[in-house]
């Protein structure tokens, strides 16, 4: 009968319901969804087919370009073969030119400046969304401090820097054209330098950012993992000692079930980092295209142009140059990020 | 290139019989007639990149209307110049510079439809920011 109501009283855990948590990153925004990969199975052939999807759809920019870049070569050929520009005191010619290739650039630049902000905001806003996961996900298995101190940093450093980027960096990249077609039309020194300290300015904005946030993250990755990780080890082998005859088995399946946390958490961070290159990629390579291509028109330019004209085409590219760097720096850091998550506590 | 040759030959007598016959109204009126020559001899060879911009307007969508002002600009700069310089020649270099204001004045006024492109630009722009 003692024996009979012992296992009564066993069988009592068994009538609660088991639960499970379930942790899956947040769906593709529209602007990434064409770009996702089908299968997810190897990141690497995912990779490959989200390359293949957005250098298809790229063919119609390097036209654009192309033909953007064709139009402004014309332009300084009509005037520089025929027209004394050589000359300094030449103003009015110089002005007709700058004014030509501004007329055949701005159009563009002001396009994909509107691409390069529409992309962060995107970003960040996915970002929001996937780095609870993330760190729910790094809690329940166990990283509890690092899951706090990675989600804490990363949440500040987006968002000063798409605040910094939107608010401060992307107008300084129209101030910076204003300055170099300036600079072009006149032929000013001062104008030269203005134009020269913004764009030291906004490249030293980016480079602190990303140097600060990487050596938080590896900081706090290091310290707080290797606490948790110690944590971890210490509850185990409580477990297995404190508990009679099912300790030891207690302490498995804990394991087990972190383990499977961990698979859970991956999966997710793999998720959100494609759909953070689906949203990312596209964008960059088109601001990519046209940076070569402006590139390769100033080189052009410069064998019989004038050397305003050509420095005044070489200044649209660097503009692109810059925004690809902002873009590129908001992504690196959600993708950082995401990757400290998923390396979690292991320390 | 035998017309180049000509010209380059043209050019370079002029000056030694300017130089030679010590008579300064000739002079002038012989360096101004061979100017005209070579630059006639020279619109033999822009001819060609003429039709080269022509192509390139075509295949780049560009504004047949910016192409053309950017020619006329580039011509009236090139004529400007060449009178500045006779003028100078004449010893009148109040003349050069009306001359050189002149053209800067002419090619400002062919730029306006380029300034009110980039105005739109502009509005579009600061529109949008």
């Amino acid at each position: 009968m003692k024996k009979l109501l012992i296992l009564l009283l066993l069988c009592l855990p068994l009538t609660v319901r088991a639960q499970a948590a379930e942790f899956t990153a947040p769906g593709v925004p529209e602007a990434g969804a064409q770009y996702m990969p089908q299968e997810q199975d190897s990141f690497g052939s995912a990779l490959h087919s989200m390359l293949q999807k957005v250098l298809q759809e790229l063919r119609p920019n390097l036209r654009e370009a192309a033909r953007s870049a064709l139009g402004v070569f014309a332009g300084v050929l009509a005037v520089s073969v025929l027209g004394p520009v050589q000359e300094k005191n030449n103003l009015g010619m110089r002005m007709v030119l700058t004014l030509a290739v501004s007329a055949a650039l701005l159009g563009n630049a002001h396009a994909m400046i509107r691409l390069g902000t529409r992309t962060i905001e995107e970003m960040s806003d996915y970002g929001r969304l996937l780095l609870p996961v993330m760190a729910a996900a790094l809690a329940a298995q166990g990283g509890l401090t690092a899951s706090a101190a990675l989600y804490t940093g990363t949440a500040v450093f987006d968002a000063v820097l798409s605040r910094l980027i939107s608010a401060l960096l992307c107008p300084m990249v129209y101030l910076f054209l204003a300055l170099a077609v300036a600079n072009s039309a006149i032929g000013e020194g001062m104008l030269k330098k203005l134009r020269d300290l913004l764009k030291t300015f906004i490249s030293w904005c980016l480079k602190t950012i990303l140097t600060v946030f990487t050596t938080y993250m590896s900081i706090t990755g290091v310290v707080s993992g290797t606490t948790d990780a110690a944590v971890l080890k210490a509850t185990k082998v409580t477990i297995s000692t404190m508990v009679p005859m099912v300790g030891s088995i207690l302490s498995d399946a804990s394991e087990a079930v972190l383990v499977s946390t961990g698979v859970m958490k991956n999966a997710a961070g793999i998720y959100g980092i494609l759909a953070m290159l689906a949203i990312f990629l596209s964008p960059f390579l088109q601001i990519g295209v046209q940076y070569l291509v402006l590139k390769a028109t100033a080189a052009v330019c410069s064998v019989f142009a004038p050397a305003s004209a050509a420095e005044l085409i070489e200044d649209f590219s660097t503009a692109m140059g810059m925004l690809l760097a902002m873009t590129g720096a908001a992504c690196l850091l959600l993708l950082i990020s995401t990757v400290c998550f998923m390396k979690g506590a292991q320390g | 290139m035998e017309t180049f040759w000509k010209a380059v030959a043209a050019a370079l007598i002029a000056a030694v019989l300017g130089l030679t016959l010590g008579k300064k109204d000739f002079s002038l009126v012989l360096s101004m007639a061979v100017c005209c020559m070579a630059a006639a001899a020279a619109a033999v060879y822009i001819e060609p990149v003429l039709k080269l911009l022509k192509e390139l307007e075509a295949v780049s969508g560009l504004d047949g209307g910016m192409v053309t002002i950017l020619l006329k600009s580039a011509g009236i700069g090139l004529v400007t110049t060449l009178a500045s310089m006779i003028c100078q020649d004449a010893g009148n270099a109040s003349l050069a510079k009306t001359m050189h204001m002149l053209g800067t004045g002419a090619v400002l006024y062919l730029s306006v439809p380029v300034f009110r492109a980039v105005l739109e630009l502009l509005r579009d722009i600061l529109g949008g920011i």
